[in-house]
This record gives C-alpha cells, structure tokens and sequence, in this order.
C-alpha cells in the first residue's frame, strides 16, 4: 500500500485562567500595543478513551479522541509577579512549545488581520530554526502555536483563532505500510516497559531535546537494555551503526489508529533538509508519555494499554527549504470551516469577585 | 458569592489545622495524610498530578508545590440522565479485564441486590474489598438532609462569569447557549489558497459529539468528540476531607454552563450537593461536590470495607476509594480510566 501520510491536527484547549491573564496583560503591561507577545502551551502523548459502547456488550472499545494542544494558564505566571505559578504543567511528559499572541484593539482589527502573512512569517522562523540547526537541539521550536485574539473587556468575551503552522510537503509523504501498533513490533511486554523507562530518562537527560527523539531497537541486546534513545543530533550514530531497528520518534498528541498527530508534520520538513539522503524512514509515533509515569507495571497489561504506533513513511525528495514554503494551519471548527471562536467568560477579571477570592 | 460560602470561609480560617490522624475513627485527613493520599494516587494514576494554583491562595499547611490535585481533558461520553433511564441491563458489570463499569448501579435500577460487593482489584496485591457504588450511594441518601443554597444560583451562565451589571446596557444580549459566534461574518481576509490545498491535513472524520451515538466498531477510524472535564481535588480544612471541583467543555471546547454541569451529575446528587464557588487555588468560579458528608461516607466503607475485606484500608489509599464514592456522584465522568485496570 501507498497512501498519502495524512496528520490529525491539534484541537486547541485554553483553561479560563488563561483569558483572566490575558485580560489582566492587556490592562496592566500591553494596554494598546498590539505587537506579537509570548505564550506558552503544551501538548502530552494520546491516549484513546476506553468507553462501554452499548449496554448489551460487556467490554468496553477504544476510541480515539481530539488531539489537544493545551495554552496553559503558567504562561502570565511572570508578567503579573503574584500570579499563577509557571511550574503548571501537564504530567512531567508533556511537551511545551510557545506560541506567538496577536492581540487586536478591535473586532475589525481582528477579523481583518491577514492571516496568510501571520502563517508565512511564523513559518519562516521555522524554516530558519531548522536551517540555523537549532531545531536539531531544541525539536520544540518546530511547533510553534499562533493566537490571534480580541478581548472585549467590556463584555468579557474573547474572541480567538489558533493556528499551529505546518510546513507542506509538496508532493506528500506517503505512508507505504498499514500503521502497526508497537505491541506488534515488540512481541514482548518485557520490551515495552523498557521502553517508557528509557523514555523517561532520555526527557530526564536531555530537557532541550524533549518532544522528538531518534530511537534504536535492537530485540536481541544482551545487557537487557533493547531500547536505546538519542537526542536528533545524533541521528548518524544511530542510523548508521546499522544495528537494530532505527527509528525517528516523537511524543505523538494523536491517539487516531492510522494518522500521527500534527508535529510530525514540521519534524518531516525538518528530516528533509537536515537528512536529504533519507527517502524512507520509520517514526515511532510514541504515545505512551503518560503511561510511562506510573510505577512498575505488569507486562501483560501494559502490552494491552501501549498505544503508539509505527509508520514506515516515504519521504519526499527533499526540495530546497525555500522562505515560499507553503504553510497552512488555522484551526478549523467542528465542521472543517475556517472560523474562529470565541468564549464568553468573565469572573477571573472582574475586582469585586477577586477581592472576594482574596479573602 | 453566597452567605455560606462565606461563612464557610470565615470559619475555615478560623479551624485549627488538623494535626492528629482520625481517619479510621470519622472517615476525616489530616493535610499531612491528603498530601499522602495524594501522592499514592499520582503514582497509580499517573494522569492526576499536584499543582500549586495561585501563589496568593496558597495554603501554608500543605506543601508550595502539592496545594491541589487535577487531571484534565476527561471524556465523558454521555448524560447522567441517560444513565438512568433504559440502562437497566447496565447494571454492575465487571467488564473483561476487571473493568468496573463506572455506570453501576444508579437510580432506575431498583434498590434490589442489597448486598452486593464488588471488588476494586488488588490494592499492593492484597485484595480489598469496599462498597459498591450502589451502596455508597445508599449510604448517601441516608443522610441529604443539609441545605445548601443551589437553588438560587443561576445555572445558564457560563462557570466563571459574572452576571453584569444593570447600568452597562446590553441591547442586542445574546443567550449565553448560543452556539457560534454571532458577530463575526464569514468572510475572512488573508487566507491563501494554501488551507484549502493540503491534502496531508485530516479531513472531516469527526463523529457525532458524545450524546446517545457510541459509534459502532466499524468507525473506529473516526475522532469521538465528547464533553470534557478538568477535575480537582482540594482539601477542605473545614471538613477536613478532600473535595472535588469539575470545570467541563463542551465538545468544541468552550466552557460548559452550570446547568450544563448538571447533566452530568447523578440527579440525586445535582440539585443538593453541587454548588457553585471559587475554587481555593484558581481565580475561576467552579462546580464543586459540597463535602459536608464526605468523612461521614468516607467513614461507613471503610467501616465496610474492613468488615468485609481481609485486611484494612491504608489512609494512603483514601483518595482511590474516595473517587470510586465520586464515581456515584458522576457517573459519566471517566476519570480513572487509567486506574481501572491495574490498582
């Protein structure tokens, strides 16, 4: 088989201390400066939801659910001094990523801003961070978000629109074998438990590097560890040594059966210029982040629960990164409509209410 | 805020912290044994993590880093009214790999089969055993007998608002149920042609949102958007127990009504125990389950389970056993999906 490698994209999720700061922002320190601000977010492994399907049957069936990039409420934790501390994070697996915060004045503003320049500039940064090799050491500069936002103070709505910028391949990778589950790859539940500890040392180790990683597998190994993790710089050492099964990861948001999540997206745009001899790669597309946090675990069970899948992707021949790449990436509503969306919530803005919360 | 969440307040800071354990004895935690709790559960379920919410709401009793517990993005997949009507064969079902179905035994089901017990798995191997969630709901029923101004909330704003003010006119005010936004066109300036072009982009493989449609196995391709749930656990100084505050999205992700909420939550419980309040580490108004009779519940399966089980419940198990008595309050909310197959 040869399909076209299709993404499942990322389905945003703001908490309301994250307005309540961005009210606070505009308010106290940005006022009427629209100029691009800093955010932070973070996206973990996915994980399908277990869900009894009817009353009659009496397992239960997996589903896969949206893959979520959270904008966390740690991201004003600095800028407002007694604010929300900046240590709130997902489970220690998550994987932050920034992101660039437009904020219009007006509605206008905000439904005329061009959004197809806000994609091409925040694109070429990624296309310079990969270049400069940067992204090679710090993989989450790949995936930088976009929000652009109106607050109506007054009325406390905020008014937004996201977009996580992908470098298009054109033509597209193709995926040139059914996705396999890592259960199937890895016979042994033995092997899966290494795994998740080798992951967990390898975030450990190497912070900067979090997120994508290369991996080898060799079945076989004799002192027991099968798994062995690198940082993307040393993709050669891995690749080369031609021992084992080599293979590029990624802490993968999707949880859908066949389609990785969006950041492998910029990683692929990443592996065409830095390793233009690949044409055929294997991902792990690593889901389990979360898994990896409990504690020992019996093997049966955690061959059942592993959720990460393998692709055998072709890549296409690499192109020059050239500044016109094309970039696509607004998020699109429940109905695949290019809209944005707005919230209507106020308490966390509002004095009298945080003179009482104060008490 | 209401009278009694005030005094409530007033006489929390006034409470002195609770120094010696009284777990066994009235079901009650001391912050040294929440934190306990606490930490057990993170390491069992590692999707619940500590976090420390605003520096200026910490609690100096409990650690800067462990002030409350959550876990977010939590699916649920169908209303609690459903749950109750024309499930009947739903009724406690362990599923294939000792999956207890969080749906057990809710009103509608008849309050036959007194005695059942159901077990939770091995706690460290040894096997304990408490109430199910239909005796835990007995055990509540017995003793509703508090009031807790619910009713006067309004429950069709969105959690976190304020209900504003008279003199700001709102002349075109639109319901706050509303689904999409009302005053933006469609038309959009900038786009390139690029969005509408890429075919790596997944495509409109959603399946209907949560309500009725579990989609059959053949969809297993498709993406199930559900109503979702940030769910915390605080310690309540006064009562001395933990307590639970939901924050709920709809399947797009906006912030869901109080009466929304509701939907979710087992009838019995939704107009008595829940109330609205801000919650003690965040800026936001929440949902909360009152924990007014949370020691006393908490008390009767310990009591039971020691009873009948073998050997006695840890207090470093109290938040595990405190979410299978949640799990009666809301049946929907899958929180402890990752627990279910391995305590």
């Amino acid at each position: 088989m040869s399909e076209v490698l299709r993404f499942e994209a990322f389905s945003s999720m703001v908490e309301p201390e994250f307005w309540a700061g961005l009210a606070h922002h505009k308010l106290h320190s940005a006022r009427l400066d629209t100029a691009r601000a800093t955010v932070q977010g973070d996206f973990a492994g996915g994980r399908r939801h277990a869900a009894r399907t009817s009353a009659a049957a009496a397992g239960t069936q997996r589903f896969a659910v949206p893959a979520r990039l959270r904008v966390s409420q740690g991201t004003w934790g600095e800028a407002r001094g007694n604010g929300a501390a900046s240590d709130a994070q997902q489970p220690g697996t998550a994987v932050s990523v920034s992101g660039h915060l437009y904020n219009t004045n007006t509605i206008e503003e905000f439904k005329k801003h061009d959004k197809g320049s806000l994609l091409r500039c925040v694109g070429a940064e990624i296309l310079d961070a990969i270049r400069s090799g940067e992204a090679t050491r710090t993989p989450a500069l790949l995936w930088p978000f976009l929000l652009l936002s109106f607050a109506d103070l007054k009325r406390y709505r905020f008014y937004h629109w996201f977009a996580f910028p992908a470098v298009t391949a054109d033509p597209p990778d193709l995926v040139v074998e059914a996705p396999m589950p890592l259960g199937e790859l890895v016979a042994a539940g033995r092997d899966l438990g290494q795994l998740l500890a080798a992951y967990l040392a390898f975030s450990c180790q190497h912070e900067r590097a979090a997120g994508a990683f290369v991996v080898r597998y060799c079945a076989d190994a004799r002192d027991g560890s099968s798994w062995e993790l690198c940082p993307l710089s040393e993709w050669d050492s891995v690749f080369g040594s031609g021992r084992g099964e080599a293979m590029l990861g990624f802490v993968d948001p999707s949880s859908h059966s066949s389609r990785p999540g969006w950041p492998l997206r910029n990683l692929l745009a990443w592996l065409r210029y830095c390793h233009p001899e690949v044409a055929r790669v294997r991902v792990l597309c690593f889901r389990d982040a979360v898994l990896a946090l409990g504690g020992p675990r019996e093997h049966a069970s955690l061959a059942q629960q592993c959720e990460s899948i393998v692709l055998s992707v072709e890549v296409t021949a690499a192109a020059d990164l050239k500044a016109e790449c094309q970039i696509s990436g607004w998020e699109r509503n429940d109905k695949q409509q290019l809209v944005p969306r707005m919230v209507n919530l106020s308490s966390t803005m509002d004095p009298v209410r945080l003179a009482e919360s104060a008490l | 805020m209401s009278i009694q969440s005030l005094i409530h307040r007033v006489a929390e800071h006034f409470n002195p912290v609770l120094k010696n354990s009284k777990f066994k004895e009235t079901g009650v935690l001391t912050p040294e044994e929440f934190v306990a709790a606490g930490e057990y559960l993170v390491y069992k379920c590692p999707t619940w993590s500590w976090e420390s919410g605003r520096s200026n709401k910490r609690r100096e009793y409990l650690p800067a880093d462990k002030q409350f517990l959550i876990t977010r993005n939590v699916p649920c997949l169908r209303r609690a009214e459903q749950m109750v009507f024309g499930l009947d064969d739903e009724e406690e079902q362990v599923g294939e790999d000792g999956w207890v179905s969080a749906y057990a035994g809710h009103k509608g089901v008849g309050g036959q089969g007194d005695d059942e017990i159901e077990e939770i798995g091995d706690i460290d191997n040894s096997s304990v055993q408490v109430p199910t969630a239909k005796e835990i709901e007995r055990l509540t029923r017995g003793v509703d007998d508090v009031e807790i101004a619910a009713g006067e909330q309004d429950l069709d704003t969105p959690l976190g608002q304020v209900v504003e003010e008279e003199e700001e006119e709102e002349i075109e005010e639109i319901p706050s149920d509303i689904e999409d936004i009302p005053d933006i066109d469609d038309e959009f300036d900038g786009f390139d042609a690029v969005e509408d072009n890429d075919p790596a982009a997944s495509t409109a493989n959603t399946a209907g949102a949560g309500v009725a449609t579990a989609p059959a196995g053949s969809d297993e391709d498709k993406i199930l958007r559900t109503r979702t749930y940030d769910i915390s656990i605080t310690y309540d100084k006064y009562y001395q127990t933990p307590r639970v505050w939901l924050f709920g999205y709809d399947e797009q992700g906006k912030p869901l009504t109080a009466r929304k909420i509701y939907e979710d939550i087992s009838e019995d419980h939704a107009k008595k125990t829940v109330t609205t309040e801000t919650h003690p580490h965040l800026a936001v108004q929440q949902a909360s389950i009152h924990p007014c009779k949370h020691a006393h519940v908490m008390k009767k399966i310990i009591e039971r389970a020691v009873e009948s089980g073998r050997r006695e419940i840890r207090v470093d198990q109290y938040l595990v056993i405190f979410l299978k008595f949640m799990s009666s309050v809301l049946p929907t909310i899958e929180y402890d999906y990752t627990m279910s197959t391995d305590i």
